[in-house]
């Protein structure tokens, strides 16, 4: 198996870079990154870095109900939160917008409180920690509500 | 740095400001979301006023938070 370079964050474990030819380590280490050997398949998006190993993020599933609501303030849509893997945590830290909620977790599945809307508008949801966890955000859009 | 990673930041970036601008509030243990830029948001904030005074005030705000949005 074919490994490559990764820089990183110490104090996070964020993956900063990832060079599969002779890296610049020492303009890694300038920048105050450390660097480990990871596994091919390591990337920014999918990997962080674990007491100086490379191990895939845990995988988070962001499921509404519906992805479009009326903006009555009535209608609304739920997204229920589910991580994957093995020892999921008792509860995530859930982006709404530009505020967060802690969702708890049994078996690692949850639901964040429901989302309605008094206005059109896009609200974006996503996992507030994007480096241990790796995770498709999702929208809810509130539409016109249309009284004929 | 290439023009289509350009274009993505420039999109990540409207993407955050559009979310900042967003009014977020918890009732009833339900997100309750409205962007107050949004017409319904402005006729809302109009129709709050008793006098031409307190509208005149309140298309001021209006406008200020239109042109920092």
């Amino acid at each position: 198996m074919q490994s490559k370079m990764i820089a990183y964050d110490p104090l996070t474990g964020e993956i900063r870079g990832v060079c599969l030819t002779p890296p610049q380590v020492m303009a890694w280490q300038a920048q105050g990154l450390a660097a480990t050997d990871g596994p091919e398949e390591a990337g920014l998006d999918t990997h962080r870095v674990v007491g100086g190993q490379a191990v895939a993020k845990a995988v988070v599933e962001l499921t509404p109900d519906k992805s479009e609501v009326t903006a009555d303030g009535q209608d609304q849509a739920v997204v229920a939160v589910t991580v994957l893997g093995e020892e999921p945590p008792d509860s995530l830290e859930v982006g709404v917008g530009s505020q967060s909620e802690s969702v708890a977790l049994v078996g690692g599945v949850g639901a964040l409180s429901p989302i309605s809307a008094v206005t059109p508008c896009t609200v974006l949801v996503a996992v507030a920690d994007s480096i241990t966890y790796r995770c498709e955000p999702v929208s809810i859009t509130a539409v016109e509500d249309v009284q004929l | 740095m290439s023009s289509s990673s350009a274009s993505l930041t420039a999109q990540a970036l409207q993407t955050a400001k559009a979310q900042a601008r967003l009014a977020l509030s918890k009732e009833k243990n339900r997100w309750v979301v409205s962007d107050p830029a949004s017409p319904q948001a402005v006729c809302a904030t109009l129709e709050e006023a008793d006098n031409w005074q307190q509208g005149k005030k309140l298309l001021q705000e209006i406008f200020t938070r239109l042109l920092s949005s």
